[in-house]
């Protein structure tokens, strides 16, 4: 007899791995029980695609949905959610979509999605909550993510490789987006809590 | 710890709508004329600003928590960091009933993101009874239990859902949500009548009463056939109406909630089903002052 352990962790393969034949034995449910167990699967990969493309909106301006929605679907079946508050999945979604194999000739895209996902979480900062970060890039970003909040679009850009040192603030959906030097990032470094920098 | 509360009598006067991020401005804005308010609390531990506009709400508008994260049926326990910071939640917005699903969710440090079936065992019963006792002890408040809505059951269960749910009720006194239409979809998916089903419910455990839209499609498991789908992404259908009317009728006037997630329609069409539901908890308030008569 199989324990409530045991089937439930039959029942998580088979969700995440869209398979349920090695569960159909202990289904009810029509002929195929399984067919009716990928339901789940689906609502499994639809909801975290879902929620992935929701929190990096700009990365999907960037690099367009088909490269950003392939990628997620691998993300979530390799690194499944471990906390129930999915708004808070996907911290490291950044660097696995700049380390796919597509993204190759866009050595950028990792910071980019990271310095999206912090401004995300910013915008909904209060005063009570944590409203601050601050970002070690190796590219001009800062410009590149100011379009995108701005909605515009010149008709030529050159990124440029270079350290950018940022001080990020949010508050109730206002975000500012201060440069620093290196000097000014290492002392407010040396100030902020751990976690309040990347 | 002994649980004591009144649940929510006066949410029973005026249906309420589940509230999802989307709306919250215009909530905010415009009051709309809604009984009570529904939310997810996952949705707003992470958004501080939500909680805050929340908060503001809260002032207004009966709250009600329906927990989604929480997998109170998971055989290696539940989320206990997850369950503190609920009860920070619970504590700021003093809800009028905190709730959630027969259901498990997480296994083996995995969160699925669903909700997904139990088999109707002893075991299952100790296990959710375990985990019922520890959630009520830190709201330190009653703990609601909703009925699943479902595709599939286990081979391995010894007992029926409706079992389950008064052996759950008498072991542990916990107040049940009577989810209208999941019972119709489930009743139609598993083969069972939704009627004899709400007749059979355990009728004094009743605290809430939820409806929401599915969606039909093709029955892979069963060639020609329809199976329903809990997407809560279209209005209450006709046949969950009806039933929700023998549901008011065997229950009582219960609170009710109209829920809807996905394809989220404007405020005003959510307000209208509200709307609807009242329209037919009077028509059986009369039906039944007409027969009283």
């Amino acid at each position: 007899m199989l324990t409530l352990a045991d089937i439930q962790a039959g029942l998580r393969d088979a969700v995440i791995n869209d398979n349920g034949t090695a569960m159909a034995s202990v289904l009810v449910g029509g002929r195929r029980p399984e067919h009716r167990l990928a339901i789940h699967s689906r609502h499994y990969t639809a909801s975290l695609t879902r929620a992935l493309i929701e929190r990096f909106p700009a990365t999907v301006w960037l690099v367009g949905s088909e490269l950003v929605t392939h990628t997620a679907a691998s993300f979530i079946r390799e690194h499944p959610p471990t906390k129930p508050c999915i708004a808070e999945y996907g911290d490291g979604f950044p660097r696995y979509l700049g380390a796919h194999h597509a993204a190759a000739a866009l050595p950028y895209l990792a910071q980019f999605a990271e310095l999206e996902w912090h401004l995300g979480r910013l915008a909904l900062a209060t005063e009570e909550s944590a409203n601050m970060h601050y970002i070690h890039l190796g590219w001009s970003l800062d410009e590149l993510i100011g379009f995108y909040l701005t909605d515009t679009a010149p008709d030529e850009y050159a990124l440029r490789q270079e350290d950018v040192w940022l001080e990020l603030r949010g508050l109730r959906g206002d975000l500012q987006i201060n440069r620093l030097t290196g000097e000014e990032f290492a002392r407010q470094l040396s100030a902020e809590p751990t976690g309040a920098h990347s | 710890m002994a649980i004591t509360s009144d649940i929510a009598p006066s949410t029973a006067e005026r249906t309420g709508i589940g509230l999802r991020l989307p709306h919250i401005a215009e909530v905010v804005a415009t009051r709309p004329p809604v009984g009570w308010l529904e939310i997810h609390p996952e949705n707003f531990l992470a958004n501080p600003h939500g909680l805050e506009l929340l908060t503001d709400l809260a002032r207004d508008y009966p709250i009600s928590v329906h927990t989604v994260g929480i997998s109170i049926g998971s055989a290696d326990g539940i989320d206990r960091v997850h369950l503190r910071r609920l009860r920070a939640l619970v504590d700021r917005l003093n809800p009028v009933l905190v709730s959630g699903h027969l259901a498990w969710s997480a296994t083996g440090g995995t969160y699925l993101n669903d909700l997904l079936p139990l088999p109707y065992t002893t075991e299952t019963l100790r296990v959710v009874a375990a985990h019922l006792g520890e959630v009520q002890d830190v709201f330190g408040r009653p703990y609601v239990v909703e009925n699943p809505s479902s595709y599939v059951s286990l081979a391995t269960s010894t007992m029926t859902e409706l079992e389950f749910l008064h052996a759950l009720v008498n072991d542990t006194g916990c107040r049940l949500l009577c989810d209208v239409s999941n019972v119709h979809l489930s009743g139609h998916n598993m083969g069972y009548d939704a009627y004899r089903f709400i007749d059979e419910f355990p009728a004094a455990a009743v605290a809430e009463l939820h409806l929401g839209g599915f969606t039909p499609e093709d029955d892979e498991a069963i060639p020609g056939g329809t199976l329903l789908v809990d997407t809560h992404a279209h209005a209450v259908a006709d046949p969950a109406w009806g039933l929700y009317a023998h549901a008011l009728r065997r229950f009582g006037p219960q609170p009710t909630i109209v829920e809807w997630d996905n394809d989220l329609p404007a405020l005003a069409i959510l307000i209208d089903e509200a709307a609807k539901a009242d329209h037919v908890r009077q028509t059986v308030r009369e039906d039944r002052h007409a027969h009283a008569g």
